[in-house]
C-alpha cells in the first residue's frame, strides 16, 4: 500500500488502476511489438518476408539459418572481436573512471579543480572534434583493422568520471580512515576497501559500458575494416545486405543472434541497474 | 562551489574536503596536504595519460589539422593557413547539416525528459508487475543502432510497412516517411525516442523510488489532493533528476550519427544529415581529413558558447535564490 491510494477513494481508486494498465499495456506492446517481429522474420522465409499477408508465426520456421551463420567465419570473428572489445573496454574504463573519480572526490589537490572542469569540457565534445584525429592517430600506429585500436581510444570516459566522483562524494569516510590507520597505503585501500563496495554502483555502469561498446557503431565503422581481424558484430550486421544480397531473414536472424548476450548480461545485472542509478547522488 | 558543479551536481553534500581548507596551518597538516596533492596525481594518472593521449593531444593535433590539407590517402599538402576553415564557413552543408542537428537536439529531447517521465510516474506506484513494465520499456535501448535502424526501415516503408497500413486502417493515407522531406527527420526522431527512451526512464524511476513515503502522507493529512502532491512534492522532487536528464540528453542527441546514418544516410537532399555524417562524408568519403578538421571545431566552438551562455544563465539565477 502506498501513500497515494490510502486518500482516494475505493470507486476511483479502481478505475484509475485499470486506466492506467490499460495505458501502461498499450505501450508495452509499442516497446515488444519490434523484438516479435524481428524474431519473426528471423525464422520466415524471404518469401513470407515480402508478402503483405499477415501471419502470426512463419509456417516453416527456418532454424537452419542458425548453423548457416555459425559456419560463416567472419561472423563467428565478429562475435568473437565483440566480446573481447566490450568485455576488456567496459572493466577497464571502470577501472580507470573509478580512480579518477575516487581521487576527484577525496583528495583535496591542485589538480582536482581544473581536472573537473577539464571533464565536463569532455562531457560536452567527445565523439566530435577527437573523431578526425584519433583516427590519424591510429591510423599513424597501424592499429587499423586491429583490436588495439577498437579499444585502446575509448577507455577513458569522461562521463563515468564524473558519476563515479559524485558516488564517492557520498561515501562515508570513516572506513577508508580505518583502513589507513591500521596501515594500509593508498593503493591498497583503494582496491581492498573503497572499490568493493562500489561494486553494486559499477555493476550498474558495467551494464551500461557492455551495451554501449557492444552496439557501438561509428568508431568501427571507420576503424575495424573488413577483415576478421576487429570486425564487429554491429559492422557485421550493417554490410550483410550489401554483401549476401536480400536476405532479410538472414540479417534479422544474426541481429537476434547479436542481441543475446546483451539481454543475459542485462537479466543478470538488472537489480544492480536502478539501484546502482539511484546511488550516484542524483536523488533528489 | 564553481560554476560547473552547480549546473551538473544539482543536489550533493558539501565537498568533505572544505574542512580541511580553514583553519591554521600546522607543520603536520601541511605534510599532509603534500601527502594528498601526490596521491591525487597518482590516482588520476591512468586517466589522464588516456586522457592526454586520446583527447587532448588528438584536440590539438585536429586543430593543426585544420589548417592542412591532410587527406585519407596520406598525402600531406602541408600548411593551407584558414583555407578550410574560410571555405567551411561559406559552405552551404556546414550551416544546414549544423541546423539538423540543433533541430534533431530540440525535438529530440523534450519527448524524451517529458515521455520518460511520464512513463516512469505511470508505472512507478501501485501498478503491480513492475519488473515487467521496467523490462518493457527498457528493452530496445538494448538493440544495437543497426537492428534498430533496418527494423524502422521497414517499418517506414510506404508499401509494406507497418506505420502505413495501420495508418490505411483508418483510410488514411501514410507518407513515403524517410523519403518525403517534410516527414523525414519527424520520423528519425520518433525512432530515437522509441529506441533510447529506456535510459531516461530508468534514472526517473530511481528517482521516483528516492521520494520518501513521508511526504506524501504528510501531505495527505494536509488534505492534498493528487495533482497537488504531484505538483508540490513529485516535480520538485524529480527536479535535480531532470537537470541531469536533460543535459545528457542534450549531449547525445548532439552527437546523433548511428541511426540517421543507417536509415536515411542523411537524406532526402540531406535533410536529416546531421554535422557528424557530413564530417564523416567529407573526412572518410571525401577524404579530407583537414577540411573534416575544421568542420569538428566549428561544431565544437558552438556547443562551447551555447553550454556557457547556459552557465551563466543558471549561475545567475541560482545566486539569485
Amino acid at each position: 500500500m502506498t501513500a497515494q491510494m490510502h486518500i482516494v477513494g475505493s470507486g476511483r481508486r479502481s478505475t484509475g488502476l485499470v486506466l492506467r494498465y490499460v495505458v501502461a499495456s498499450v505501450l508495452a506492446l509499442v516497446f515488444l511489438i519490434p523484438f516479435y517481429a524481428m524474431v519473426k522474420t528471423a525464422l520466415s522465409t524471404n518469401e513470407e518476408i515480402y508478402t503483405s499477408e499477415f501471419t502470426l508465426w512463419p509456417a516453416h520456421p527456418q532454424w537452419q539459418r542458425i548453423p548457416e551463420l555459425f559456419a560463416d567465419p567472419l561472423f563467428l570473428a565478429a562475435l568473437r572481436n565483440s566480446a573481447i572489445m566490450a568485455a576488456v573496454s567496459t572493466s577497464l574504463s571502470i577501472l580507470i573512471a573509478a580512480l579518477a573519480g575516487y581521487a576527484l572526490a577525496r583528495i583535496p589537490h591542485r589538480a582536482a579543480k581544473p581536472m573537473f572542469m577539464l571533464v565536463i569540457i569532455v562531457l560536452l565534445v567527445p565523439a566530435t572534434t577527437a573523431f578526425v584525429p584519433n583516427f590519424i592517430i591510429v591510423a599513424s600506429l597501424g592499429w587499423i583493422g586491429t583490436l588495439r585500436g577498437l579499444i585502446i581510444p575509448g577507455l577513458f570516459s569522461a562521463f563515468n568520471v564524473f558519476l563515479f566522483r559524485q558516488f564517492y562524494l557520498g561515501f562515508p569516510r570513516e572506513v577508508e580512515e580505518a583502513a589507513y590507520i591500521d596501515g594500509a597505503g593508498f593503493f591498497r585501500t583503494f582496491f581492498t576497501v573503497v572499490f568493493p563496495n562500489t561494486l553494486p554502483f559499477a555493476s550498474a555502469l558495467t551494464v551500461l559500458g557492455l551495451i554501449g561498446s557492444w552496439n557501438a557503431f561509428l568508431w568501427p565503422l571507420v576503424v575495424a575494416g573488413n577483415g576478421q581481424g576487429a570486425m564487429t558484430v554491429q559492422i557485421y550486421l550493417s554490410s550483410f545486405l550489401t554483401a549476401q544480397t536480400f536476405d532479410y531473414g538472414g540479417l534479422f536472424m544474426a541481429a537476434t543472434i547479436s542481441l543475446l548476450p546483451v539481454l543475459l548480461v542485462f537479466f543478470i545485472l538488472q537489480r544492480f541497474l536502478v539501484a546502482g542509478i539511484a546511488a550516484t547522488g542524483l536523488k533528489g | 562551489m564553481t560554476t560547473a558543479d552547480g549546473v551538473t551536481v544539482p543536489r550533493t553534500s558539501p565537498r568533505p574536503n572544505a574542512a580541511l581548507t580553514g583553519g591554521p596551518i600546522s607543520e603536520g597538516r601541511r605534510r599532509r596536504r603534500r601527502a594528498e596533492n601526490i596521491r591525487g596525481w597518482v590516482y588520476c594518472l591512468p586517466f589522464l595519460i588516456a586522457f592526454g593521449l586520446f583527447l587532448i593531444w588528438p584536440t590539438i593535433y585536429g586543430l593543426w589539422m585544420s589548417f592542412t590539407g591532410t587527406s585519407l590517402a596520406g598525402t600531406k599538402t602541408g600548411f593551407v593557413g584558414l583555407a578550410n576553415w574560410t571555405e567551411a564557413l561559406g559552405d552551404a552543408n556546414v550551416w544546414t547539416s549544423l541546423a539538423n542537428t540543433a533541430v534533431f537536439t530540440v525535438l529530440s529531447s523534450i519527448p524524451l525528459v517529458l515521455i520518460a517521465m511520464g512513463l516512469a510516474i505511470l508505472v512507478n506506484v501501485g501498478l503491480p508487475g513492475q519488473w515487467f513494465w521496467r523490462l518493457a520499456f527498457f528493452l530496445p535501448f538494448l538493440l544495437a543502432s543497426t537492428v534498430v535502424s533496418k527494423f524502422w526501415n521497414w517499418m517506414y516503408n510506404p508499401q509494406l510497412g507497418l506505420v502505413n497500413t495501420v495508418l490505411g486502417w483508418f483510410g488514411i493515407t501514410g507518407p513515403a516517411w524517410l523519403q518525403d522531406p517534410s516527414t523525414a527527420m519527424i520520423s528519425v526522431v520518433i525512432t530515437t525516442v522509441w529506441w533510447t527512451i529506456g535510459f531516461n526512464f530508468l534514472l526517473y524511476l530511481a528517482a521516483l523510488q528516492n521520494i520518501p513515503d513521508q511526504l506524501y502522507e504528510a501531505a495527505s493529512l494536509d488534505g492534498a489532493g493528487r495533482w497537488r502532491k504531484f505538483r508540490s512534492i513529485t516535480v520538485p522532487q524529480l527536479a535535480p533528476t531532470t537537470v541531469l536528464v536533460l543535459v545528457l540528453q542534450l549531449l547525445s542527441s548532439l552527437k546523433v550519427f548511428d541511426q540517421i546514418y543507417q536509415m536515411t544516410s542523411g537524406g532526402p537532399g540531406g535533410d536529416t544529415r546531421p554535422v557528424l555524417l557530413y564530417i564523416y562524408e567529407v573526412g572518410f568519403t571525401g577524404y579530407r581529413l583537414g577540411y573534416a578538421s575544421a568542420i569538428s571545431y566549428i561544431f565544437f566552438f558552438m556547443i562551447i558558447i551555447v553550454s556557457l551562455a547556459y552557465m551563466v544563465i543558471s549561475s545567475r539565477r541560482s545566486v539569485k535564490a
